[in-house]
């Protein structure tokens, strides 16, 4: 798979940080699961965080703090029976050919197992619940062959292709690609031919989102 | 197979391996030269260096190599975890299980992709966001089989991990005041975009292009343009 299209490094940046919130997080987790160039780019991040992290003044630790660990060490451990259990899933859990597995935890395996809603024009969405208010995530599943009507954008916006492919403009987008678009932008997605296109799209706060389904719903109601 | 260390020589004109560690775990079938090598190099050459301890712990589950690190590096993890927690003594709780995961992990450390202080930094964040934040931050499996190999590898993955610190605490010292300033905010405080730009009272949109800067200007020192 080759990705020609990233998240921009404001979010890969704050990612490596730990302080992007999870909406976004989840955005970004299942890009890195399909693009190696951007892992090797959180590895870079990460440097920072341990320069800056090594740049710290020290806070003192209690006397018997050191004591402590090293009597923890020698307990059985809960974690490393945690670590068997989570062999034992890995071993029997489903492989999804669509889904990365930190998306599984939110939408499962099968793509049609997913509760879709027709939003229109043969686009269907399903809405990811997050307990993040900063944004907004949805699955988006377009026929082949079919498009989004055009709609801008009031902030920011994350497309991330999961499979078939969809063209914008000059721009291909296929599985692992990341457009992320802000403010600016008007667009039009069309998928392409051959296969539905299934997307994870993060938007902005949800009261932007309210003006992008009228958006949507226009061409189709006629107005 | 086993390659053999570069010796350097330092300024007082003594030899040592720049990175045993390294060697250590891409040939464990050698363990034996690899322990014989660092207790020479601590005995008669140079204090071992974080990397080594925590190759060490890896390697052999040495316990003393272990207190050296949590010594040197414990007050630095309790330090980080009270940006967010505030509470010292619940700072410090954590900051043991950092070290408790640290010891049950130090296998997996790999010293061409990290620096152990960068390491400890990254199990650090990841218990800081367990026990301090509220919400899940969804984060990459890297058993997902869907993870593909590196397959094109970039002149990076070719540089010492030293040189890449190097070159990034040059970066960072390098970046104007503000740049420098959003950088920690995101990675030593733990605020995000919108949180940042509450707390120094800048639009969101600058928030994310100093982060861009500052990201971009790394890229150039290290010459890696893609």
């Amino acid at each position: 798979m080759t990705v020609n299209h990233h998240p921009h490094d404001d979010l890969l940046l704050s990612y490596a940080a730990g302080s992007l919130s999870e909406t976004w997080s989840l955005a970004v987790a299942s890009h890195l699961s399909l693009c190696a160039e951007c892992r090797r780019t959180i590895e870079l991040a990460e440097t920072i965080g341990g320069v800056l992290f090594a740049d710290m003044p020290d806070e003192r630790m209690s006397s018997d703090a050191l004591d402590h660990v090293l009597a923890q060490i020698d307990q059985p451990s809960g974690e490393a029976a945690s670590a068997n259990t989570q062999l034992a899933l890995d071993k029997h859990a489903a492989v999804s050919t669509t889904f990365p597995r930190v998306l599984c935890e939110y939408v499962g395996q099968d793509v049609d197992d997913v509760p879709w809603k027709s939003i229109g024009g043969e686009v269907y969405q399903h809405l990811i619940k997050t307990a993040d208010k900063s944004a907004r995530a949805r699955l988006l599943r377009i026929a082949a062959g079919k498009t989004v009507p055009s709609h801008g954008h009031r902030g920011r916006e994350l497309t991330l292709v999961l499979s078939g492919s969809y063209q914008d403009g000059l721009s291909l987008f296929s599985a692992g690609d990341m457009e992320d678009v802000d403010e600016a932008l008007v667009h039009k997605p069309t998928a392409d031919t051959a296969t539905d296109c299934i997307c994870l799209v993060i938007t902005d706060a949800p009261i932007k989102f309210k003006e992008w389904v009228p958006r949507l719903l226009q061409p189709m109601i006629g107005i | 197979m086993l390659t053999m260390p570069h010796f350097n020589s330092d300024r007082s004109g003594l030899l040592h391996a720049s990175n045993l560690a390294a060697i250590a775990l891409t040939t464990s079938d050698h363990s034996d030269v690899i322990k014989w090598l660092l207790s020479f190099k601590e005995k008669f050459i140079v204090p071992l260096s974080e990397n080594d301890l925590l190759g060490r712990v890896g390697l052999t589950q040495d316990r003393e190599s272990f207190a050296k690190l949590f010594v040197a590096l414990g007050p630095r993890v309790k330090a980080y975890m009270m940006k967010i927690g505030s509470d010292p003594a619940f700072s410090e709780e954590i900051t043991q299980e950092t070290f408790i995961t640290v010891w049950r992990k130090a296998g997996q450390f790999d010293p061409k992709k990290a620096s152990a202080v960068t390491w400890i930094f990254t199990i650090a964040r990841n218990r800081r966001i367990d026990r301090l934040r509220k919400e899940k931050r969804p984060a990459l499996d890297p058993n997902d089989p869907m993870l593909l190999p590196n397959d094109s590898p970039t002149p990076l993955q070719n540089m010492e991990q030293s040189t890449i610190v190097e070159s990034v605490k040059r970066s960072i010292g390098d970046l104007p005041e503000d740049q420098r300033e959003v950088v920690r905010l995101s990675f030593i405080e733990g605020l995000s975009h919108q949180e940042i730009s509450d707390a120094i009272g800048i639009p969101l949109g600058t928030v994310k292009s100093r982060l861009r800067l500052s990201f971009e200007k790394l890229r150039h020192t290290l010459g890696d343009f893609q």
